[in-house]
């Protein structure tokens, strides 16, 4: 009987610990992870890492090339570029993160209302998915843009709206598959409600691709923010944003192609970590790799 | 498969109506007065007033939109440009062509290279070559692709003045426009391809394929890629919409006049109607290009082809 129960220890273990084991195993994930973090940290505290302000100008010292005291150079303007550099991260991060929260909430709501109701609420809710779908999300994000204007809050929204499909998709798709599942039926046979079933057996059971999806979302956000504003259509300058700043530094391309290097290497370096930690966590997650 | 093909494209209709009123009710509400942008501002109330009841501007919303459909859809007629006074078909028209053609070839090279380079990975698993394909395609997916343009005209262009930085004239002009488009299609198409292909290779049926003394390049050429074909497809389809979302950047940057460009000039200039046009034909564009891929799976897969039919 002891024996036993020894044995079944390590089945045990959490959901959480299980897949913190299988993650850690991947070294470039967790790498990818440690770097994500850094720059996580370097948009948080700015303010103490850098002794310049991103927007002074200083004309007398523009266009200097990198040194000690400006590891990046400096702009057109003066402005110390590894500086705006690190504060630009703050706005892809914002709408990384923040178009992904937003889409992920909006999508997994309806793919949940529409898996889970079927019927014409399914039919009426998938086509207008098709509609957004038929447009290519970064023209959608254009067209969104031309509209209420080029700032923060409106290009965030409109990389949310273009991405709500994928979410919608992915979370009807578990909902319709784990609802034929025998223990969701018996919990509705036991008068379970419609709320906690879908919060108690659907959602946790949809978790993993959404996670997976959403990783890779934010890159996608970021490089799409990035490329709408080195067009003129995302965050205006002064505000320093890694694609404004290429935007002019192309300009300067032929006597100072640092000014393009750097920023250009910041969102490669970004969007790099966050693809090696979704590949990690999508191995990570899928229990037909594990063991 | 008639059948089947005439019905998908019916589907197509409530699509396009649907794109149509979402790109014609965002850009009604967008700010700025229609027949000022179009007129100038030094016009008086009078001529503006009248104007605006010959453009149709004063009735209600569905009544403007249902007047808009029936032109796009019956006539084929997506307006007047506010800023050259010429029809937005027209300028659409002028501008498609090199778009058209940066995307075609785009995405033949990302076909091409990426299913070359995918199976190559996939059947040299944990090799050397395998490992080097899959850090050169998470580069390729992680690389800014307007970044990647100017890098590529700073060295190919600038420094060393073997490409142009332009245009998309000659074969000379078209590597480095197609280069930085077909870029992340490339590596995304790898990275399915192998993932596909390995899927495949270890099914039973492959092993007796190479059991009963097939050769190598036979199984994988009989076998492997032709079952592993339907996820890459999709991919392409799919790719196909990226594609000519990423069309404006390399457009921009290469100072190619493409559609993507004609969409980004024209919102500058606040010429809506261009704006308009544009994003519903590029979104249509994409509907048929869905369609065909549709079509493409059931010439593939015939197990397919017989649900689809049936139902």
């Amino acid at each position: 009987m002891q024996k036993r129960k020894k044995e079944k220890e390590p089945e045990k273990q959490s959901q959480f610990q299980i897949f913190w084991r299988m993650f850690r195993k991947n070294k470039l994930a967790v790498a990818g992870l440690v770097v994500l973090l850094l720059i996580i940290l370097a948009a948080i505290f700015a303010d103490f890492i850098t002794p310049y302000y991103p927007e002074e100008q200083n004309l007398a010292g523009a266009f200097i090339s990198p040194n000690a005291s400006h590891w990046f150079g400096t702009d057109e303007f003066g402005r110390d570029i590894y500086t705006r550099v690190i504060y630009g991260a703050r706005q892809s991060l914002v709408i990384g993160f923040g178009a992904v929260a937003l889409a992920m909430v909006i999508g997994c709501v309806l793919g949940l209302i529409s898996g889970y109701y079927g019927g014409a609420v399914d039919a009426f809710l998938m086509r207008i998915m098709d509609i957004i779908m038929a447009i290519p999300s970064m023209l959608f994000a254009i067209a969104i843009v031309a509209a209420l204007g080029s700032n923060l809050r409106n290009l965030l929204i409109a990389i949310a709206l273009s991405k709500i499909p994928n979410y919608a998709r992915i979370m009807r798709a578990s909902v319709m598959s784990v609802k034929q599942m025998e223990y969701v039926t018996s919990a509705k046979v036991l008068g379970v409600s419609n709320l906690r079933v879908i919060l108690g057996d659907i959602l946790p059971n949809s978790f993993s691709p959404i996670i997976v999806q959403a990783t890779l979302g934010v890159a996608f956000s970021i490089l799409t923010a990035a490329g709408m504003s080195f067009l003129g259509l995302g965050i205006q300058p002064p505000t320093p944003e890694w694609g404004n700043m290429i935007s002019t530094a192309k300009n300067y391309i032929r006597e100072f192609p640092y000014m393009t290097i750097f920023p250009g290497a910041a969102i490669m370096v970004t969007i790099l970590a966050l693809n090696l930690l979704g590949d990690g966590l999508r191995d990570a997650l899928d229990p037909k790799l594990r063991y | 498969m008639l059948r089947y093909s005439i019905k998908r494209l019916l589907q197509l209709i409530p699509v396009a109506l649907g794109v149509s009123l979402i790109v014609f009710t965002l850009l009604h509400i967008s700010p700025g007065d229609p027949v000022k942008l179009m007129m100038g501002e030094n016009v008086s109330q009078e001529v503006l007033e009248r104007t605006r009841e010959a453009m149709g501007l004063n009735d209600p919303f569905v009544v403007q939109y249902l007047n808009y459909i029936k032109d796009v859809f019956l006539h084929f007629d997506l307006g007047e440009s506010y800023a050259t006074k010429q029809p937005v078909i027209e300028e659409i028209l002028k501008c498609f062509p090199s778009t058209l053609k940066l995307t075609l070839v785009s995405m033949a090279v990302a076909t091409v290279g990426g299913i070359l380079l995918g199976v190559l990975s996939a059947v040299n698993q944990n090799k050397g070559i395998d490992s080097v394909i899959n850090v050169l395609a998470l580069l390729g997916i992680s690389f800014p692709s307007f970044w990647l343009g100017l890098l590529l005209i700073l060295l190919f262009s600038v420094q060393l003045g073997w490409l142009p930085s332009s245009g998309l004239e000659g074969w000379k002009g078209m590597i480095l426009p197609c280069t930085v488009l077909s870029l992340q299609s490339i590596a995304s198409l790898t990275r399915m391809t192998r993932s596909s292909m390995l899927d495949v290779i270890r099914q039973d049926y492959v092993r007796t394929a190479k059991a009963k003394g097939l050769s190598a390049a036979a199984v994988i050429f009989f076998h492997e890629i032709k079952n592993a074909l339907i996820p890459i497809i999709t991919t392409i389809g799919m790719d196909f919409g990226s594609l000519l979302g990423g069309a404006v950047l390399c457009e921009t940057i290469f100072s190619i006049q493409g559609i993507g460009r004609l969409m980004v000039d024209s919102i500058k200039r606040r010429d809506y109607p261009v704006v308009q046009g544009c994003v519903i034909f590029i979104a249509l564009a994409c509907c048929l290009v869905n369609l065909a891929v549709d079509l493409l799976y059931m010439v593939i897969d015939p197990k397919l082809k017989k649900t689809k039919t049936e139902g």
